[in-house]
C-alpha cells in the first residue's frame, strides 16, 4: 500500500513537472480583436475563444479565371460590433492573406476607398490555435 | 620598352576616351554641398536632344509609325457583356439597400457573391472595396459564416 502510495506522488509530481517544462510562452490578444476607423487586428484563435459570440476576424481570397489578379476581403468585428472591412487585388496583399492560418495574428489597414494599404499576417507559437 | 610605351600610350588614350564619354553626357549628377545638408541635385550640363544622327523629325515618323501599326484597342462598352453590366447594376443597388438597411445578410451575401460571378474583374474589385467600405460606414455584419 506504501509503495502504491509513493508511486501514486511521484507520477502526479512526474506529469506536474512535464507540464511545467513542456509549456512555452504564450500571448493572448485583449481585446482578441481591435477595431478603429482604419485597421482591424486580432489573433484568430483568441477571438474564436472569447468569451462572446461576437467577435470575429479574418481575410478570404478569391481566385477567377480570366482574372490577372487574386482577390482578398478582410474583416473584423470587435466586441461592440465595430466593423472594420477592406479588400485588395494587389498581389502582395493577396500573398499576405495566404499565409494565414489557424493560429495566425492578423491587422489589416485600408483607406477611405475600403482598399486594404497593408496586410501583416504572423504565425508564432505564442499565438493561441483556434480550438472547437 | 616601346612594349612597354606603347602599353602606356594605349591606357592614356583609353582613359582620355573615358573622360571624354563621361563629360560628353547630356546630363551628369551634380553633388551639391549646402551649409544644411549634402544632397545628390540632377543639373542639366547641355540642352536636351535626340541621340546623334537622328533628327527630331525622324524621331516623330518612327512613333507615328508604331502608334498607327498598332491593332486598335475595343472599346470598353463593347467589351463588358449585357449580363455583367447587369450584375454591376444589381450588386451597386444591394449596397444602396444594405446601407439603407444598416446590416449585411447571409442573404446579401449569396445575392452579392453572384453578381460578382457575373462581374468583370475590374467591377469585381471595385465592388469588393465598396462592400467594404459599406460595412466600415455601419452595416452590420449579420451572416453566419464568413462576410463574403
Amino acid at each position: 500500500m506504501t509503495i502504491l502510495k509513493k508511486s501514486s506522488l511521484a507520477i502526479v509530481a512526474c506529469a506536474a513537472l512535464a507540464s511545467t517544462a513542456l509549456a512555452g510562452y504564450k500571448f493572448h490578444a485583449n481585446p482578441p480583436v481591435l477595431v478603429t476607423s482604419s485597421s482591424g487586428s486580432g489573433i484568430l484563435g483568441d477571438a474564436r475563444a472569447s468569451a462572446n459570440n461576437i467577435e470575429r476576424i479574418g481575410c478570404l481570397t478569391y481566385g477567377y479565371a480570366g482574372s490577372t489578379s487574386g482577390y482578398t476581403f478582410c474583416s473584423a468585428v470587435d466586441a461592440g460590433y465595430k466593423n472594420a472591412a477592406c479588400s485588395s487585388t494587389n498581389p502582395s496583399i493577396v500573398q499576405a492573406a495566404s499565409a494565414i492560418g489557424p493560429a495566425s495574428s492578423i491587422t489589416f489597414r485600408f483607406d477611405a476607398s475600403g482598399t486594404c494599404t497593408s496586410l501583416d499576417v504572423q504565425n508564432f507559437s505564442e499565438y493561441t490555435p483556434m480550438v472547437p | 620598352m616601346t612594349v612597354s610605351r606603347s602599353i602606356a600610350g594605349g591606357l592614356a588614350l583609353v582613359a582620355l576616351g573615358l573622360a571624354a564619354g563621361y563629360l560628353a553626357r547630356g546630363e551628369a549628377p551634380v553633388r551639391v554641398e549646402t551649409r544644411e545638408t549634402a544632397r545628390l541635385v540632377r543639373i542639366p550640363t547641355a540642352p536636351a536632344a535626340p541621340a546623334a544622327g537622328v533628327s527630331a523629325e525622324e524621331v516623330r515618323d518612327i512613333v507615328r509609325a508604331e502608334l498607327s501599326a498598332r491593332p486598335e484597342a475595343p472599346a470598353a462598352s463593347e467589351a463588358v457583356e449585357p449580363a455583367a453590366h447587369e450584375a454591376v447594376v444589381s450588386a451597386d443597388r444591394l449596397l444602396e439597400e444594405v446601407a439603407g438597411r444598416g446590416v449585411w445578410t447571409d442573404e446579401d451575401r449569396l445575392a452579392f457573391r453572384g453578381h460578382l460571378d457575373a462581374a468583370t474583374p475590374s467591377e469585381r474589385g471595385r465592388l469588393m472595396a465598396a462592400l467594404a467600405r459599406t460595412l466600415n460606414e455601419g452595416a452590420r455584419l449579420a451572416t453566419a459564416g464568413p462576410p463574403l
